[in-house]
């Protein structure tokens, strides 16, 4: 269990590829359900490796990061909310940056450690993650 | 129909864990709630202090698929409650990591050396056919079949490291050394 940067999106940040711009980009969250599929921090690099079954919701209908900063070389965003969130009992969540096409959506954080509340069982109302007060990740 | 309630007769206040031995996860989840390893998907449901709980739907199906665990319906709830969920800030080292416990069915006290695509992984078993590796390191063997390993647990991240000085205030105790024949 630990929250990591995947491995693609440091290698992104060191400027191979196309950058993932936590500012400028949609960066969206979702949830993932590990029985269907469960993350991988080192290879998993855009939204395709994640199987479309463990998708909690679907791209979509996840929520996208507003009111960003990144003050100190942490990122910082508001709280975000799943409305009526649906789906089978989720056991992580991740950020990744949506372009509309599942193999350059870069995944970026993934979050399996909680100060509480996860697994997630999804009851059909709203959640809200409340991102931690000294920010979402540090560089 | 956004959440349906049921009741549990006798349960209160208290989160209600419901394993379905019919789907496995696909890697061993050490539970943030429970503190331990679930091999199979583990309802996590919250009951309220009068045995209530509110689940989406695809949940309640998955209950159903599991027999109710004693649960009963009671009603569907347009509006349900909302959720809030705290996240801690990412946690960057990768030596932070859980590692996997696996253990080899035919390989004993022996190097293992695993080509995947071009870089190879090496490490050894020991006299029980165990080794632990890296979760992520654990993925990738995985995602080449596994190599004849099957996953025997979950090693949850060092916290810390306490090390015992002992100091000898002269000679060091004499070592014994037996014989598997009895005689020292």
């Amino acid at each position: 269990m630990a929250n990591a940067l995947f491995t693609s999106y440091k290698v992104l940040m060191l400027g191979s590829g196309t950058l993932a711009d936590y500012n400028d980009d949609t960066i969206k969250a979702m949830f993932v359900d590990h029985a269907d599929d469960t993350p991988v921090a080192a290879t998993d690099d855009n939204i395709d490796d994640i199987l479309s079954a463990a998708r909690v919701p679907a791209i979509a209908s996840c929520p996208t990061l507003g009111t960003k900063t990144t003050t100190s070389g942490t990122a910082d965003a508001a709280d975000s909310t799943f409305t009526s969130l649906s789906g089978d009992q989720v056991e992580s969540l991740i950020l990744f940056k949506d372009t509309g096409t599942e193999s350059t959506s870069s995944l970026m954080v993934f979050f399996d450690t909680f100060a509480s509340g996860m697994p997630l069982t999804p009851n059909g109302g709203n959640v809200t993650v409340q991102w931690n007060a000294s920010g979402i990740f540090s560089l | 129909m956004p959440g349906i309630r049921l009741h549990h007769p006798t349960l209160r206040s208290c989160v209600y864990v419901v394993e379905d031995y019919l789907t496995p996860y696909t890697v061993p989840y050490l539970c943030g709630t429970c503190k331990e390893t679930h091999q199979n998907k583990a309802l996590h449901i919250s009951l309220d202090s009068d045995g209530y709980t509110i689940l989406a739907e695809p949940v309640y199906e998955r209950l159903r698929r599991c027999g109710m665990a004693g649960m009963v319906v009671d009603n569907e709830v347009a509006n349900p409650p909302p959720t809030t969920l705290g996240a801690e800030a990412a946690v960057l080292s990768e030596n932070e990591a859980a590692s996997i416990a696996i253990q080899h069915r035919t390989m004993r006290a022996e190097p293992v050396y695993v080509p995947l695509n071009g870089k190879a992984i090496a490490f050894s078993v020991d006299d029980a056919g165990i080794a632990i590796l890296p979760r992520d390191t654990w993925l990738e063997l995985k995602d080449h079949g596994g190599y004849g390993f099957d996953v025997i647990g979950v090693v949850p991240p060092l916290t810390g490291m306490r090390i015992k000085v002992v100091k000898y205030a002269g000679r060091a105790p004499e070592q014994r050394v037996t014989r598997s024949d009895g005689r020292s």
